[in-house]
């Protein structure tokens, strides 16, 4: 256990000390500025239905369906692929560790620190939103009167971690696959993750997106009435009362033992270095 | 201690390493070869970070691709500046003996050991950006040292250090193969390598032209007539009586102050050039045969194999 318990600390170290730790946290708090600005214009909204939806709209469609997958973007290309550029992989890949542990254990390091930067952002979302207003009187006689914030924040603290599980698994392949990974990454997660799960086909099943929503949906139904959608498309987007935790915890799998088997039978160095 | 059987290694359409079939012995073993010659291919295939593309490569007579048994038996030194820059001396040397499995007393004591023996201990809790070029040779060395591997393989270990700072690195090197630690060592400099070990790798175009004891490399290649220099002062009256010599197959005075002698027999004329110098009555400064360097060997056997 000792080297990795080494590596699993050294890289928690390492992203935290990297400047790209600042563009996540910049990423990630995005939402809280947009909603200090919109507090800042309209300090006293007074309409249940416009604090619940200046809730979730950045929760959900900002924070965990697009700035989550950009931040494991950007740490998920460069899993390997940072120590490979520097040629760093060298060292851990001749010591007292097989090829796919290294992998692994830096991918489990790396999710750690993302998933606990992306609940810290949403606590700081749920105060930015919510904090200083009398939410009980103004959402007492609305249809919103069930609502429970302190709920929602717990299930999104819960399904962030998830989907930070879900697109670190799928990056970090990526940055497996092809040697411009961040290029291949954001279009992946153009054309699949926000396209492909967004329409009414079939396909979007297997887009982690997709699956993120519904296990989302089934900890909050009331999630589901976001948007005006008709009844039998938004049963088809949400699946109401599922939980995909299955599925997403499947392409977790798929994802990582497809990046581990790369590590395994490919070489991990510049082409331009091996080449002498 | 490294066996290589039929092992080739291709870049698309560029050879790293050529159909190479050698075993490399224990103690030190000099690989050396020209930039581009297949050196640190071969050390990458070694020490697994790259896989044959055909043939096979045992350490220890186990695969070192991803195992990690052989692995921990070989302390790995790479070419250029591979560092996770914001680390200091100690901490990175300290984290890859964690990543060795070294429990914490030993750890602790190996690490300050290994930091003293590359003479990094002023240095080690400074940060690596801020290293010279030699310092980063040596906390490089002290990485490979760290975890008391039985191999040690070293990939131009010399590039960047000082003079002071080769000859102390040369010392550590000739020490730790003394004290039974295998060391495969690799430069384009040949006389680094020379003075460290006999028994050489030579390789070019991912090709072995030589593999050996530097001197019965130098005595296989009958073909070749050895250069014997003398430095002395008058040079053409000692040339004069050297044409006579049977065994001397070519005369060239260079400069004021050197003869250069050719012959397939330099034991012969080594018996008469004494004789000739005494009849003479010549000072000589310097007897030596020109051309038992790496050098020198490496330009006959790089000519012949081209």
């Amino acid at each position: 256990m000792g080297p990795i318990l080494a590596l699993f600390g050294f890289t928690i170290r390492q992203t935290l000390v990297t400047r790209k730790v600042w563009l996540t946290i910049l990423i990630l708090a995005a939402p809280c500025a947009l909603l200090l600005l919109i507090r800042a214009f309209e300090p006293s909204t007074r309409q249940a239905q416009t604090l619940w939806e200046m809730y979730h709209v950045p929760a959900h469609f900002f924070l965990m369906s697009a700035l989550v997958p950009l931040v494991c973007v950007v740490h998920g290309a460069a899993l390997i692929g940072a120590d490979i550029e520097a040629r760093t992989i060298t060292y851990l890949t001749t010591r007292r560790m097989r090829r796919a542990t290294v992998l692994i254990v830096k991918y489990v390091a790396t999710a750690v620190v993302l998933a606990l930067l992306c609940d810290v952002a949403m606590v700081g979302l749920h105060f930015c939103a919510l904090g200083g207003r009398d939410l009980t009187s103004v959402i007492a006689h609305s249809e919103y009167s069930g609502w429970d914030p302190t709920g929602d924040l717990g299930c999104y603290l819960l399904v962030l971690p998830l989907a930070v599980v879900g697109f670190l698994a799928i990056f970090s392949l990526i940055g497996l696959v092809y040697s411009r990974p961040l290029a291949l990454s954001v279009v992946y997660l153009i054309i699949v993750e926000l396209i492909l799960s967004n329409l009414p086909l079939k396909a979007r099943m297997y887009t982690l997106s997709h699956q993120l929503r519904v296990t989302l949906a089934g900890a909050i139904p009331r999630l589901t009435r976001l948007y005006e959608l008709p009844a039998d498309l938004r049963e088809e987007m949400y699946l109401p009362g599922e939980t995909a935790l299955v599925e997403v915890l499947g392409i977790v799998v798929v994802a990582l033992a497809l990046a581990a088997l790369m590590v395994t039978v490919r070489e991990l160095m510049p082409a331009k270095m091996s080449r002498e | 201690m490294i066996e290589l059987q039929s092992l080739s290694k291709w870049y698309g359409e560029v050879i790293g390493l050529n159909n190479v079939t050698a075993t490399i012995g224990d103690g030190m073993t000099g690989l050396v070869g020209p930039n581009g010659a297949g050196k640190s291919t071969l050390m990458g295939l070694a020490t697994g970070q790259l896989l044959p593309s055909m043939g096979r490569i045992r350490v220890f007579g186990q695969r070192s691709w991803n195992n990690p048994a052989v692995l921990s038996t070989i302390g790995y030194c790479p070419e250029g500046d591979p560092f996770w820059m914001n680390l200091s001396g100690r901490q990175f040397v300290s984290f890859l003996a964690k990543c060795s499995g070294m429990s914490f007393r030993a750890r602790r004591k190996s690490v300050e050991d290994v930091i003293e023996l590359t003479g990094m201990t002023a240095h080690a809790g400074r940060a690596i950006k801020g290293y010279s070029k030699g310092m980063r040779q040596r906390i490089k060395v002290a990485q490979a040292l760290v975890h008391g591997p039985k191999l040690l393989i070293l990939d131009e270990p010399f590039t960047g250090a000082d003079p002071v700072g080769r000859h102390e690195l040369g010392h550590l090197f000739r020490s730790l193969a003394d004290q039974g630690v295998n060391i495969l060592i690799s430069s384009h400099v040949l006389h680094e390598v020379e003075a460290l070990t006999n028994e050489i790798l030579m390789i070019d175009h991912g090709r072995i032209v030589a593999h050996g004891d530097l001197h019965s490399v130098r005595r296989a290649l009958h073909d070749r007539p050895h250069a014997i220099r003398v430095r002395l002062d008058e040079p053409r009256r000692l040339a004069a009586p050297l044409a006579a010599v049977e065994f001397v197959t070519g005369l060239k005075i260079s400069g004021s102050d050197s003869l250069l002698i050719e012959t397939p027999v330099p034991e012969q004329v080594f018996e008469q050039l004494p004789d000739l110098i005494l009849r003479e009555g010549l000072v000589v400064r310097e007897i030596s045969a020109a051309d038992e360097s790496l050098e020198a060997l490496f330009g006959y056997l790089t000519q012949r194999s081209a």
